[in-house]
C-alpha cells in the first residue's frame, strides 16, 4: 500500500456518502492506520450534494484537503463531473450505474462501473447501496481488510439496527463479487 | 454517524472530531456550565456538551438563543462555576454585547467560536477563517481578549483546557477559535495519551491569597487590585460577601461610577492584567530552518496544509520555516520577531481575502517583504502555499 491513500466520496445527501466514509476510517484506523475523514455538505437538511474526503496512511496526516484523489466513489452525475479530472493517473474512479447518465470518459485511469442500486433493491433495501459501493472499491484497492471494515460496521451502526447487520454483510460480499466480475470480463 | 466506541482499536486509538474533543478538553477542565444553542459548525460541542456534562454532575442547558447562552454562562461563572458556551460566526454576533460584559465584570469565560464562512449568515456548512478581527475585537475600546486557535482534535482538547486556566487566572473571557474543518473533520486521536491536567482556579477569597507576588487583602472585595496588573481575589455571587457587579464604569468596589480617577484606573487595569503577561500568553510551534529566507506563518486548519506544503518545499531543497501560532492574541510578538529573524519575506497563509492576522501582525515584521496566500470559499491546499513558496 501507497503511504497515504487519498479518496473523494461523494453524491446526494441520504445516500450514505458520510457514513460510507466514517467506516472505512474506521476501519483503518482498527488497523492502526491514521485517518482523516472531512465532510462537505450543503445547507438543505436533505437532496443537497455531500461528499467527503478520507485520507488512510501509514504516516501521520497532516491536511485533511489535497488537490487530487488515489480514489474516488461516485453515486451522482454532478459529483462526477466535478471530481472525474481530479483523480491522480493511474487512480481508480468507482461508480454508481443507474445514478450517472453520461459515463466517465477518462482513459488513463481505472473505472469502474457498479449496478449497487439495482443489487441493493434485490435484497429489498436500497439503503445498503453504499455497502455495496464499498465492497467493490474494497476488491480493487484492499485499503482495509474486509473483516475489519465488518467489524467497524457493528460499531458505526447504532444497536437498534444490529439486525441489519447480516444484511449488509451481504451487500459488502454482493459488491465485492461484482468487481470481481468486472475484472474477469474486462 | 459514529456511536460511541464499542470495540477498542489498538493504542486507545479513537475516532474524533475537533468538537467532540473541545466538549471532552471542557469536561477535563472542569467545566461545570454549558449552555448553548445549536449552530452549524459548533453543533457538535454543543450535543456533547448534552450528552456528557449532566451525567458528571454538570449543567448543560440548551438555551433559546445565542444572547441568553452566554449570559446564562456568565451568571453561572459569577457564581463560581467554570463556564463554557460555543458558538459561529452569526451567533457570535449576537454574544459580543455580553462577552463585554464579561470583561468588565471580570468573569471568567470561555467560548468555542468555530468559523463559518460569513458575513451574515454566510456559508452554515463552508469553513473560514474570516472571524479573526471580529473575535478579537469585538469591544469597545479594544480590550486584549486571548484567543487560542487549535488545528486539529487534540489541539483543540489541549487548548480548551489552556483556555480554561487563562479565563480563570486572569478572570478574561477567553476564546477558543476553531473553525469548520477543525471542528467537523473526524480523525484519530490516541486518548491514552491525552494531557490529565485539568484546568487551574480563579483566585478566590478562600483558597488562594498570593497572586503574581502580590499579597490580597480579601476583605476588600471582588474588584479590589492594588497594582494595575494585579488579579483581583474571586468572590462569588451569593456567597458570604456583598458582590456588586455592573457593566458601566466602576470603582475597585464595584460602584458605578462616573470618570473618577480611579475608575479610570480600573479600565486600564482590564487591559493591563493582559498585557503585563504577554509572554505567559505565547503558545507557537517553531519548525524553524537556520538560513531560511521565508517564513510561513498559519494557524488553525491552513496550518496543516502549510505543515505538508513546508515538507514538500524542503524535500525540493528549498530552505524554509514554519511558524504555527497557537495563541493569536495577544499577538506572540517576540516569537514571531525571533522566528522572522533572519528571513528575507514572511508569508502569512489563512482562509480569508484581506489577511486579517498579517495585517495585525504586519508592524511587527518591519524591513520584510510580507505577503500572503488567501482565499475564501474553499480550504487553502497545500499545492497552493508551495506555489506561493517557490514562486
Amino acid at each position: 500500500m501507497m503511504r497515504a491513500h487519498e479518496i473523494i466520496i461523494a453524491g446526494f445527501g441520504g445516500q450514505g456518502v458520510l457514513s460510507m466514509g466514517q467506516l472505512l476510517a474506521y476501519g483503518a484506523m482498527v488497523e492502526g492506520k491514521d485517518v482523516s475523514w472531512m465532510p462537505s455538505y450543503g445547507p438543505e437538511m436533505r437532496g443537497g450534494t455531500a461528499n467527503c474526503i478520507v485520507i488512510i496512511s501509514e504516516t501521520r496526516i497532516s491536511s485533511p484537503i489535497v488537490s487530487c484523489f488515489d480514489s474516488a466513489i461516485i453515486l451522482n452525475q454532478p459529483s462526477l463531473e466535478k471530481f472525474e479530472g481530479r483523480v491522480k493517473p493511474g487512480g481508480l474512479l468507482v461508480y454508481e450505474e443507474s445514478a450517472v447518465i453520461q459515463p466517465p470518459t477518462r482513459e488513463d485511469i481505472e473505472i469502474l462501473a457498479v449496478p449497487a442500486l439495482q443489487e441493493a433493491m434485490k435484497l429489498n433495501k436500497r439503503q445498503v447501496t453504499n455497502v455495496v459501493m464499498l465492497g467493490a472499491f474494497i476488491e480493487r484497492r484492499p485499503l482495509v481488510s474486509a473483516e475489519g471494515l465488518l467489524k467497524a460496521l457493528k460499531s458505526v451502526l447504532p444497536e437498534r439496527h444490529h439486525h441489519l447487520l447480516p444484511l449488509n454483510r451481504q451487500a459488502f460480499q454482493i459488491g465485492r463479487e461484482l468487481a470481481q466480475r468486472k475484472e474477469a470480463t474486462a | 454517524m459514529i456511536s460511541p466506541d464499542t470495540t477498542h482499536p489498538p493504542h486507545s486509538l479513537r475516532l474524533r472530531s475537533g468538537n467532540q474533543m473541545m466538549a471532552e478538553g471542557a469536561l477535563q477542565a472542569g467545566c461545570t456550565f454549558f449552555a448553548g444553542y445549536p449552530i452549524t459548525p459548533a453543533t457538535g460541542i454543543f450535543k456533547t456538551m448534552i450528552d456528557l456534562l449532566p451525567a458528571r454532575g454538570g449543567v448543560a442547558l440548551s438555551a433559546p438563543d445565542e444572547i441568553s447562552a452566554v449570559a446564562y454562562c456568565i451568571g453561572a461563572s459569577m457564581r463560581g462555576a467554570k463556564a463554557m458556551t460555543a458558538t459561529s460566526g452569526p451567533g457570535w454576533a449576537l454574544m459580543t454585547e455580553s462577552v463585554q460584559y464579561a470583561l468588565m465584570t471580570e468573569t471568567p469565560l470561555v467560548v468555542a467560536l468555530v468559523q463559518r464562512l460569513g458575513p451574515s449568515t454566510g456559508g452554515a456548512t463552508q469553513g473560514g477563517q474570516g472571524d479573526v478581527l471580529l473575535a478579537e475585537y469585538c469591544t469597545s475600546g479594544g480590550y486584549t481578549i486571548p484567543i487560542l486557535c487549535p488545528t486539529n482534535a487534540r489541539e483543540c482538547y489541549e487548548l480548551t483546557i489552556l483556555a480554561f486556566t487563562w479565563a480563570e487566572l486572569f478572570r478574561v473571557p477567553v476564546i477558543v477559535l476553531s473553525d469548520k474543518e477543525t471542528g467537523m473533520t473526524i480523525e484519530s486521536v490516541d486518548v491514552g495519551s491525552l494531557p490529565s491536567i485539568t484546568s487551574q482556579n480563579r483566585p478566590s477569597n478562600f483558597a488562594f491569597r498570593e497572586l503574581g507576588g502580590f499579597r490580597q487583602n480579601e476583605r476588600k472585595g471582588t474588584y479590589y487590585f492594588d497594582a494595575i496588573h494585579e488579579i483581583p481575589v474571586f468572590a462569588p455571587v451569593g456567597g458570604p460577601r456583598k458582590v456588586t457587579a455592573t457593566g458601566s464604569a466602576h470603582d475597585k468596589q464595584g460602584r458605578l461610577q462616573k470618570n473618577s480617577p480611579e475608575t479610570l484606573e480600573v479600565l486600564l487595569h482590564l487591559e493591563q492584567k493582559v498585557r503585563w503577561r504577554l509572554d505567559d500568553f505565547a503558545v507557537v510551534t517553531a519548525d524553524l530552518q537556520p538560513a531560511a529566507g521565508t517564513l510561513i506563518i498559519s494557524y488553525g486548519i491552513t496550518a496543516r496544509a502549510a505543515r505538508d506544503a513546508v515538507s514538500e518545499a524542503r524535500r525540493m531543497g528549498e530552505r524554509v520555516s514554519h511558524l504555527i501560532v497557537h495563541s493569536l492574541f495577544p499577538i506572540p510578538v517576540k516569537k514571531i520577531t525571533q522566528a522572522a529573524h533572519n528571513v528575507d519575506e514572511v508569508i502569512v497563509a489563512e482562509e480569508n481575502m484581506n489577511g486579517l492576522y498579517r495585517s495585525v501582525i504586519d508592524r511587527h515584521l518591519a524591513g520584510k517583504r510580507v505577503r500572503g496566500v488567501n482565499k475564501i470559499g474553499a480550504m487553502i491546499t497545500p499545492q497552493e502555499i508551495l506555489e506561493a513558496i517557490m514562486s
